[in-house]
């Protein structure tokens, strides 16, 4: 149950920043491979091309394209 | 004869269009890209509905009704066809320097997200574009659309498709560069052409 209510604020939120918080907030990850090993066991999402090796920036985009789904 | 306060809201509309359109960078190649895999998984679909409809065809060729195994086949069969029908889209985050850009695939979407950074730089305060930015956003966007089209079959999820199976990621990075290096090559040669045909026109 909590698990559904976390997965539903994240993909109600609107900035990445909001989303951010919300994982901190419930789950208590602080590190990026936390949170991204978090987010993709929860949404079917994953990297498959990149410039650049940035950990932080994989976080970004992965929960960026998570909470911008329901736009598209 | 339009009033001018319809024409200004017009003109506003088609200003908005252009400031929007300046976001989006070598699109005629996304749009290809996404036809191209379209293409791909609806040929591939295509035969298996073939198939399928002759199978149910032939089992109720009685008068039978269509048995559940064979409408388990179907559903499965509308729901691979529609997962397969992905479409490329573009988006722009935070990122820690304008060398990182990221592909990801979420459902049916390949979201190229680029450096905002660098998107904000594109058209200078007198409206004129930034050269450098552009070609920038270019780049990146070459790279990624090589991973599109040479790294996802297997995302596609049809067997036989299977051409990045088993690559590293080290040899999809020089893949994907390579992919950029050609395909911006092939365009400069091409606007060249393009460039000097209207010139002659003029001439
Ligand atoms: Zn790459």
């Amino acid at each position: 149950m909590e698990r559904k209510k976390i997965q539903t604020l994240i993909e109600l939120a609107i900035t990445f920043e909001e989303a951010d918080q919300i994982i901190e907030e419930y789950t208590g990850y602080k590190t990026d491979s936390e949170k991204i090993a978090y987010i993709r066991g929860m949404f079917d999402c994953r990297i498959i091309g990149r410039v650049g090796n940035d950990l932080h920036t994989d976080y970004v985009a992965l929960l960026t394209s998570i909470i911008n789904q329901k736009w598209r | 004869m339009l009033e001018s306060k319809r024409r200004n809201e017009i003109r506003n509309k088609a200003g908005n269009i252009i400031k929007a359109s300046d976001r989006y960078h070598f699109i005629h190649a996304t749009y290809a890209c996404q036809l191209m895999i379209k293409e791909i998984v609806s040929q591939h679909y295509k035969e298996e509905c073939r198939k399928l409809s002759q199978k149910i065809r032939e089992k109720t060729k009685n008068g039978n009704e269509i048995s559940e195994e064979l409408m388990e086949e179907y559903n499965h069969l509308m729901i691979m066809a529609k997962e397969g029908r992905a479409h490329i889209d573009i988006d722009y985050i935070e990122t820690s320097s304008e060398e990182e850009a990221r592909v990801i695939k979420i459902n049916n979407a390949f979201v190229i997200n680029l450096p905002k950074s660098l998107a904000q730089r594109v058209t200078n305060e007198d409206g004129t574009f930034n050269k450098s930015a552009v070609s920038k956003i270019r780049n990146l966007m070459a790279h990624e659309l090589g991973h599109i089209v040479l790294h996802t079959d297997e995302l596609l999820k049809i067997e036989g498709l299977q051409g990045s199976i088993g690559i590293t990621e080290t040899d999809k990075e020089e893949e994907a560069g390579f992919f950029a290096n050609e395909i911006l090559q092939m365009r400069d040669e091409r606007n060249r052409v393009l460039h000097s045909e209207v010139f002659d026109d003029k001439t």
